[in-house]
């Protein structure tokens, strides 16, 4: 690694560092400010010094502001997992949307361009339309947790089978994966479809309701179990950035560049098949944050993996962060589906987005 | 430095390349020539090692080319491929920085990027330094790989330790003038301890800086040797389907390569 006066030297003498680096710093700051703030909108209003004051609290320190049991309780069991959940998945989704890119060489790939997404989605109408009714043993002890297991188990097994058709004597053709992707999108969406002519009306609703995506149902419990699968995703991937960078050249080119391609490849596959399940499993169906976030900073800061990767994972946090906030607080007391926001606030925004850079040059 | 041996490459029951040998030295510039489909690609691909060989074997330093990790050989080899495609806004001073990748860890610091520009310079295209390579023509773009591939051979070019520089058609989108300084350029690298191979498809330019050639018909080698040796009007005629005149360059001592204008039949062909 590089000393911190060659860092700094770096710093004085690049401007694009110097605006990823500032971009950075700015986005991280935006999103702690956030989630003091966003913990604190709701029905029982929490101001940013009686969180700060609550939170010392817990780890012994008693500070001058006083606050009631009540606003302890809906910080601690409420507010705080949503807004930790709502930052995680964002990351995530944003994160495996950057490396899918990446990997592709192409800029509008997206984790749900795999078929992770409607793998799972399939997972989830099965269970709530067949499996739910059942009566085994089994189903009536995982109760509440069948859907997101079934949600998980579902993404990681299309993640798995499309790597498998995609992948001969150990090379794995991109091309074919997108194809293979598209193959089991089709499919999923044609035995959904089914689920949904078989299903009834409460069902419908749910399932409906699902698809769109919320967070409502956070609770400590499911941030522990998706914890360690959207985490991987976040420290591990940043670290194939160079090699990101790389295969934008090309395959063949990265190989010569001294990049083991096809293990970086299987662990794109693996960690982003595993991160967009667990996120799917915990929060439905988001669509856009994947695609969006990447894009937005690319144009921001330029396409160098190792400032996008771990960038993507800070806006996408706020991004989603953001979106939920709006989610729960635009029809107070009820609650819009997220899908909704991040699909109504990042369609047009994207559309801008193509639109100013068609006059610009035309490159992403 | 690098050794093929006996190299055949065989899809679907078709010999593209059919015991082809070459021995590739520092010091030495080698240049493949022949016909469209003659199988040099291929055969440069076995050589890289994108495509294995269905027999024969390709031997590096004595060693087989899988005993090497991607990182041991790109730093004593550099490949330059056809037809790069870059879909992401790359400034070209970044691409050529990515020829560094195998020598640094973290950020590329201040060195490498002198040696980056440097090799811009060298390549002619210093100018393009801060330019997206998605916008550059075909030809920048040539020359801005080129650099990359200078840059990543960098500290063996200045230790003078043995390397090697594999190129196909680096020259397909240059003009005149930039043709012939990037074989310049190549000619005093080879006179680094660096191998080179190049394919090629402009017969007087091999004629003027190669010290071996390698002309390739239907997979096979149809000649190998020094430019004076195989540029013969009965080699070339057989080997490209197309008659030759073949006179002594007026300023280098080596042949000078004329189609002959009696192709007629090649016209008649066609029509």
């Amino acid at each position: 690694m590089n000393t911190l006066t060659e860092y700094i030297s770096i710093w004085k003498s690049v401007p694009r560092f110097r605006l990823s680096m500032m971009v950075m710093i700015g986005i991280t700051i935006v999103l702690f400010w956030m989630i003091i703030v966003s913990v604190g909108i709701g029905a029982v209003a929490i101001s940013p010094s009686e969180v700060m004051a609550i939170l010392l609290s817990k780890i012994g320190i008693a500070a001058g502001e006083s606050f009631t049991p009540v606003q302890e309780s809906i910080l601690m069991n409420i507010r705080l997992p949503r807004v930790f959940l709502a930052v995680l998945v964002g990351a995530a989704l944003a994160i495996s949307g950057a490396a899918m890119q990446g990997l592709f060489r192409n800029p509008l790939a997206d984790p749900g361009l795999i078929g992770v997404s409607s793998g799972a989605a399939l997972a989830t109408a099965i269970a709530m339309v067949v499996l739910s009714t059942l009566t085994w043993p089994v189903i009536e002890l995982l109760g509440t947790a069948l859907i997101p297991i079934s949600a998980f188990a579902g993404g990681t097994f299309a993640t798995v089978l499309v790597y498998r058709l995609s992948t001969n004597k150990g090379r794995t053709n991109v091309a074919t994966m997108l194809l293979a992707g598209i193959a089991i999108n089709a499919m999923a969406g044609a035995l959904i479809g089914f689920m949904i002519f078989m299903a009834d009306d409460d069902q419908l609703r749910d399932l409906t309701f699902w698809t769109l995506g919320s967070l409502g149902g956070a609770m400590w419990s499911s941030v522990w179990v998706v914890l360690p699968f959207l985490i991987a995703a976040i420290l591990f991937l940043p670290l194939l950035s160079k090699g990101l960078n790389a295969i934008l050249l090309g395959e063949s080119e990265a190989k010569h560049l001294g990049i083991r391609v096809e293990r970086m490849k299987k662990f794109i596959i693996i960690f982003v098949g595993l991160a967009v399940g667990a996120a799917v499993s915990v929060s439905g169906m988001i669509g856009f944050v994947g695609l969006v976030v990447p894009h937005i900073l690319r144009l921001w800061i330029g396409p160098d993996h190792r400032f996008l990767m771990p960038g993507s994972a800070i806006l996408g946090g706020l991004l989603l962060l953001g979106s939920d906030l709006l989610a729960r607080t635009i029809v107070s007391p009820a609650e819009l589906p997220i899908g909704v926001i991040t699909a109504s606030v990042g369609a047009p925004f994207f559309l801008w987005l193509l639109l100013r850079n068609r006059e610009m040059s035309g490159y992403l | 430095m690098i050794e093929a041996k006996n190299i055949t490459v065989t899809i679907n029951n078709k010999n593209l390349v059919n015991n082809v040998s070459m021995n590739l030295q520092p010091g030495k510039f080698s240049v493949i020539l022949g016909k469209n489909g003659a199988g040099k690609s291929t055969f440069l691909k076995a050589l890289t090692g994108d495509l294995s060989p269905t027999s024969g074997s390709v031997l590096i330093e004595g060693k087989e080319l899988n005993a090497f990790s991607p990182l041991d050989l790109a730093r004593k080899r550099a490949v330059m491929m056809q037809n790069l495609h870059l879909a992401f806004s790359f400034t070209s001073l970044e691409v050529v920085l990515m020829g560094r990748l195998p020598h640094t860890k973290g950020f590329e610091s201040a060195g490498d990027r002198e040696i980056a520009f440097e090799c811009l310079r060298q390549a002619g295209v210093e100018h393009l330094a801060n330019r997206t390579f998605p916008t550059l023509s075909g030809g920048e773009k040539q020359r801005v790989q080129f650099a990359r591939m200078l840059a990543q051979l960098w500290n063996s070019i200045e230790n003078s330790q043995p390397c090697c520089l594999l190129l196909d058609e680096p020259l397909s989108s240059l003009d005149l003038a930039h043709q012939h300084s990037v074989m310049q350029l190549v000619r005093n690298l080879s006179g680094k301890n660096v191998a080179v191979l190049m394919i090629l498809h402009d017969l007087n330019l091999a004629a003027q800086y190669a010290d071996e050639v390698n002309v390739m018909k239907d997979g096979r080698t149809y000649a190998l040797g020094s430019p004076n040796e195989v540029f013969k009007p009965d080699i070339i005629e057989m080997a490209f389907d197309c008659p030759v005149h073949i006179m002594q360059h007026p300023h280098h001592h080596c042949p000078l390569i004329i189609a002959a204008s009696e192709n007629k039949r090649f016209l008649m062909n066609a029509v």
